[in-house]
């Protein structure tokens, strides 16, 4: 278990992809189990964010510790290392497309040589057998479906047993009768772990988040439940919840 | 009009100055990208794990294994075209020493070299650069660095290693191939005296030329690989990227490896 929090963030300020525009100060500590989400109006703000809180990118402005130690000057073998520890599954980050769906989720396990090739496999079929996939491991991902391949992308990310995860809109390619799988694994995970989830499913962020960061380019918001969140009086907060009004989620 | 002039000699001068200054800076990328990639490989805890003992293997079966039939058939297509060609042409004019010379030091060091150099290039330099563009623009090696695994180590080691030995192997295999079946045809179809070349040859060569054979084939294959790995890592946003990677990674291969072979044989001279 950790002692140290996995992830604090002081007047963090990721890089926008128009540079013009300074994204506002996040400052976070967040605990190692929970989940927190990343909700807001757009995407590609809550995807800067949850890369800069990841140490996948580079800051603009501000401090990130990552189990207690600054990111800033950490040499590449440190940042390597430093990987193991942070698992982050990426929705523009895909399964390698050369190696079938058990290679992939092997993989991190036979380079690091954390485990047997006997030993990665049990371990990769039991996390997969928690997620619920049915997929055949002996094709590629291009022919599986999007929910195997979601699955094994969260498999791989965790199969070193990092005891924090970042997840980029892990349901973006699912519809709503895929979604359960992931949830319910992501809902026991987070029970031992560390958990940060950008996403625009809401009925998720209702029902696990722990903490909910509102990003949007003017300001950053935060709450330390649903139920403080949609009644928030912030008119950002108001708007965004307005379009999902009469939605499902709600 | 004089101001007019000056500019359009100014944008002539830079443009004759970023030609000239584009081979010596292609050059210095590569050597930066090698020392990189060889860099990574040393700091590594074990040269190869097991993942990357995979991804080698799998290189080698791709450059060496699978060349074999295109290597095979134009070994025979030498031996027959240029071989037998050579042994009956240079019998005319000179000794059999002349021949078992032509035959060392032209089919089997130089023209051996040269068109497995040829194969590798067209079959893995290509399948390499296409393979890690495709890669790169899927975002699939910034999922691999996001588990700390390290690109030089994963990706580039491998084929590297994958191209070198494979170019290595392939040549001697060539040589051999198009050497023996060119003596075959010419004893069997010209002059049965001519097989006794297939005794005299092996006990021809110069240690020093070996060596040299060696040397040359492992720098092939290194720069085969290099150059395929940097131009696949090239691409940056578009598919469009890479037919034009692809492209000059064999125009620069193709390049370079004759213009190093012609230094070699300067230089051995």
């Amino acid at each position: 278990m950790v002692s140290t929090l996995p992830i604090k963030a002081v007047e963090l300020e990721p890089w926008h992809k128009d540079e013009s525009i300074q994204l506002p100060p996040l400052s976070i500590e967040i605990p190692s189990q929970g989940t927190t989400c990343l909700i807001g109006n757009s995407s590609t703000i809550l995807t800067e964010y949850l890369r800069a809180l990841g140490g996948v990118d580079d800051l603009r402005n501000g401090q990130l510790y990552l189990f207690g130690d600054p990111l800033a000057g950490i040499s590449q073998e440190q940042w390597q290392q430093l990987r193991l520890k942070i698992g982050f599954v990426s929705r523009t980050a895909p399964l390698l497309s050369v190696l079938n769906g058990l290679e992939n989720v092997i993989l991190p396990t036979l380079y690091h040589k954390r485990m047997s090739r006997a030993e990665a496999e049990a371990a990769a079929k039991g996390l997969l057998l928690e997620l619920s996939c049915q997929a055949d491991l002996s094709l590629l991902p291009a022919y599986l479906t999007p929910l195997e391949r979601t699955q094994l992308a969260i498999a791989r990310g965790i199969i070193l047993e990092p005891p924090v995860m970042l997840l980029e809109e892990p349901y973006h390619e699912l519809n709503s009768s895929e979604r359960g799988s992931i949830t319910s694994f992501l809902s026991a995970w987070s029970k031992e772990h560390s958990l940060v989830v950008s996403t625009s499913n809401l009925n998720f962020a209702k029902k696990q988040a722990d903490r909910i960061i509102f990003a949007d380019k003017e300001k950053i918001l935060y709450f330390d439940s649903w139920q403080g969140f949609v009644q928030s009086d912030e008119t950002l907060v108001k708007n965004y919840l307005q379009q999902y009004r009469d939605s499902y989620y709600l | 009009m004089t101001r007019l002039a000056l500019s359009r000699l100014y944008l002539l001068s830079g443009m004759v100055g970023r030609q000239v200054l584009r081979l010596p800076n292609y050059l210095i990328d590569l050597t930066v990208f090698i020392i990189r990639a060889l860099h990574d490989w040393r700091m590594a805890s074990k040269l190869l794990n097991r993942a990357t003992y995979s991804s080698l293997v799998g290189q080698l079966i791709f450059s060496g294994v699978d060349a074999l039939p295109a290597i095979t058939l134009l070994s025979l297509a030498s031996g027959l075209g240029i071989v037998s060609q050579l042994i009956i042409t240079v019998q005319v004019f000179g000794e059999a020493g002349d021949v078992i010379t032509v035959l060392t030091q032209v089919v089997a060091l130089e023209l051996g070299s040269l068109l497995t150099a040829i194969v590798l290039i067209g079959r893995s330099g290509s399948a390499i650069t296409i393979d890690l563009a495709n890669m790169k623009l899927n975002k699939e090696i910034e999922g691999l660095e996001l588990l700390g695994i390290n690109v030089n180590h994963f990706f580039i080691t491998p084929r590297l290693l994958g191209t070198t030995i494979s170019q290595m192997a392939l040549v001697v295999y060539f040589s051999i191939i198009s050497v023996v079946s060119g003596v075959m045809i010419a004893g069997t179809f010209v002059n049965a005296g001519y097989f006794k070349y297939l005794a005299d040859i092996p006990l021809a060569f110069d240690p020093y030329d070996l060596i040299l054979f060696l040397f040359k084939n492992l720098a092939f294959g290194l720069l085969i690989g290099t150059i395929a790995c940097y131009h696949g890592l090239r691409v940056e946003y578009s598919r469009t990227e890479i037919p034009q990677q692809a492209q000059r990674a064999i125009i620069n291969s193709l390049s370079i490896i004759f213009i190093l072979n012609g230094l070699i044989a300067l230089v051995s001279s």
